[in-house]
């Protein structure tokens, strides 16, 4: 049987226009690609 | 696709054509980046959102400059009616690729209906504040709230997963099925309502064992209708009336209806109507009866004005005729000159006859005036001597009408002489002018109080 209070914990508010900014510069995180541009530039630093 | 490193546009190798540096495993990224984006796509076009919005945000985990993977993801928040979710994501795929980016075109749209935007975001407030609300356990004001958001938005996905929670809660299975199917309908695949769906039956199978096993007689399994009612319900009273069997009967109550309705016409409608065009000629004949009055008016007064206008002009046109001559000479001034040469001409008594009638101050000039007083002063008692005698000759004579001219012009020229008005009065008797005789002897009355006439005077003015 569904735990209701377990369940209604999953549930997020959405967002509202007011949070909008917040979220868009929030949102500007590190995805793979800049990790492995991080990863090989300090590799060739090290080299160097 | 370009280097990270230096922006150059890579070919197909492992390093950068121009910086030299190792782009394999950058390449492998975007590569597996783009191939979640097709995956995504795939499960959008069959309607399975949830398995589309993950797919394509593992996408931009790998590549978040993938615009495409941006661009549908937020096309799905929308459909999933987070539209603020949407336009956030639109907005960082056109600050990343400002040019030629679809993003551009729905930030438009979205903008271009100011209304439906606000609607929505209201919408959405009112998700947050029964989420609010259903976390603090105020389960009833969660529905009221919810159902406002679903009806308005029935493709609000966690708004729906949300009401049917709550309705399962409330053990209301029928409710939280149509929610959890109007889901489905929209996100084929949403895990949530899969989920509930299948405690949703297992629930009720359950339910169905109970009654089976149960030692009661079996009841008919109770429809939504039995349960017990709510704000939403509308309760449909039962009806007595039953069609009639018989087609005669309706057509004979079509007949008395057409009936009753064209007597009601005849009788109620006819008579009001009739009584309006009355009512609209008699105030017709009222309106122009009263502009008839008001022209007669009008006209009226311009006959009185023409009237006076005439009487005025006939009044200046005589006073014209007393100052100026026949051939339009001043009759006036031309008596005076005509006095100024009898007088040179020395004839004193024809000078003052002349001047007998003239209103000195009537005279238009001094110089006029002047000459009136010069000749008047030398001839008047000459003259009014001269004619009282021979009027009184004329009289003794019985040539009264000779006489009466000489003694009337004598008395003009001297008005202390109340023999010459005694003698015109008896003259004007004897003419039998008994007006003319009054004149005169009301001269002596009351000018001439003393005299010797006076007892005679007297008596004629008090027996005529």
């Amino acid at each position: 049987m569904i735990d209701f209070d377990e369940e209604i914990k999953k549930f997020q508010p959405s967002l509202e226009v007011e949070d909008a900014e917040d979220a868009i510069y929030n949102k500007d995180m590190p995805d793979i690609t800049d990790i492995i541009g991080k990863i090989l530039a300090d590799a060739d630093k090290s080299n160097s | 696709m370009k280097c990270y490193h230096c922006g150059t546009q890579l070919s197909g190798g492992t390093t950068c054509p121009k910086c030299g540096a190792d782009v394999s495993a950058y390449k492998a990224a975007v590569y597996a980046s783009n191939a979640y984006y097709n995956r995504g796509l795939e499960k959008a076009q069959v309607r399975d959102l949830t398995g589309a919005v993950e797919s394509l945000r593992t996408s931009l985990m790998y590549n978040k400059n993938n615009i495409k993977a941006r661009n549908l993801l937020a096309l799905i928040y929308c459909e999933m009616g987070d539209v603020v979710e949407a336009l956030s994501e639109w907005v960082i795929s056109k600050n990343i690729k400002p040019e030629k980016n679809i993003a551009g075109s729905y930030i438009t749209r979205i903008q271009s209906n100011q209304a439906k935007f606000e609607a929505t975001t209201q919408n959405i407030k009112k998700f947050n504040v029964a989420l609010a609300a259903a976390k603090d356990g105020n389960t009833d004001i969660a529905v009221i709230q919810l159902k406002k958001v679903t009806t308005q938005n029935p493709k609000f996905i966690k708004a729906q997963l949300l009401l049917a929670l709550l309705y399962m809660q409330e053990r209301e299975f029928g409710r939280a099925r149509k929610c959890l199917n109007t889901v489905l309908k929209s996100d084929v695949n949403n895990t949530f309502a899969r989920r509930y769906l299948r405690e949703l039956k297992g629930f009720e199978s359950s339910k169905s064992n109970e009654a089976q096993d149960s030692f009661l007689p079996k009841h008919r399994q109770k429809n939504i209708e039995s349960q017990p009612l709510n704000g939403n319900d509308v309760i449909m009273p039962h009806s007595s009336y039953k069609e009639p069997s018989n087609g005669a009967i309706t057509i004979i109550n079509i007949l008395v209806g057409a009936l009753i309705g064209a007597a009601l016409i005849w009788f109620l409608i006819t008579p009001a109507r009739y009584k309006g065009l009355t009512n609209d000629y008699n105030q017709s004949i009222l309106e122009y009866s009263e502009k008839l009055s008001n022209g007669n008016a009008e006209l009226n007064s311009l006959t009185k004005q023409l009237q006076d206008v005439t009487a005025e002009r006939d009044a200046l046109n005589e006073k014209l005729q007393s100052i100026s001559g026949v051939d339009g000479n001043n009759k006036l001034l031309t008596a005076v000159i005509d006095a100024a040469n009898a007088y040179i001409a020395n004839e004193p008594t024809k000078a003052a006859k002349y001047l007998v009638d003239i209103d000195v101050s009537a005279l238009p000039s001094d110089n006029a005036k002047s000459l009136y007083n010069t000749i008047a002063a030398a001839t008047t008692a000459t003259a009014a001597n001269e004619l009282y005698n021979t009027g009184y000759s004329n009289y003794a004579k019985g040539k009264y009408s000779q006489a009466v001219e000489d003694l009337t012009v004598a008395y003009k020229l001297d008005s202390t002489k109340v023999d010459a008005a005694y003698y015109s009065a008896k003259a004007y008797v004897a003419l039998d002018q008994v007006d003319n005789a009054k004149k005169y002897y009301q001269y002596i009355v009351t000018n001439f109080p003393t005299s010797r006439y006076i007892s005679e005077a007297t008596t004629y003015v008090s027996t005529h």
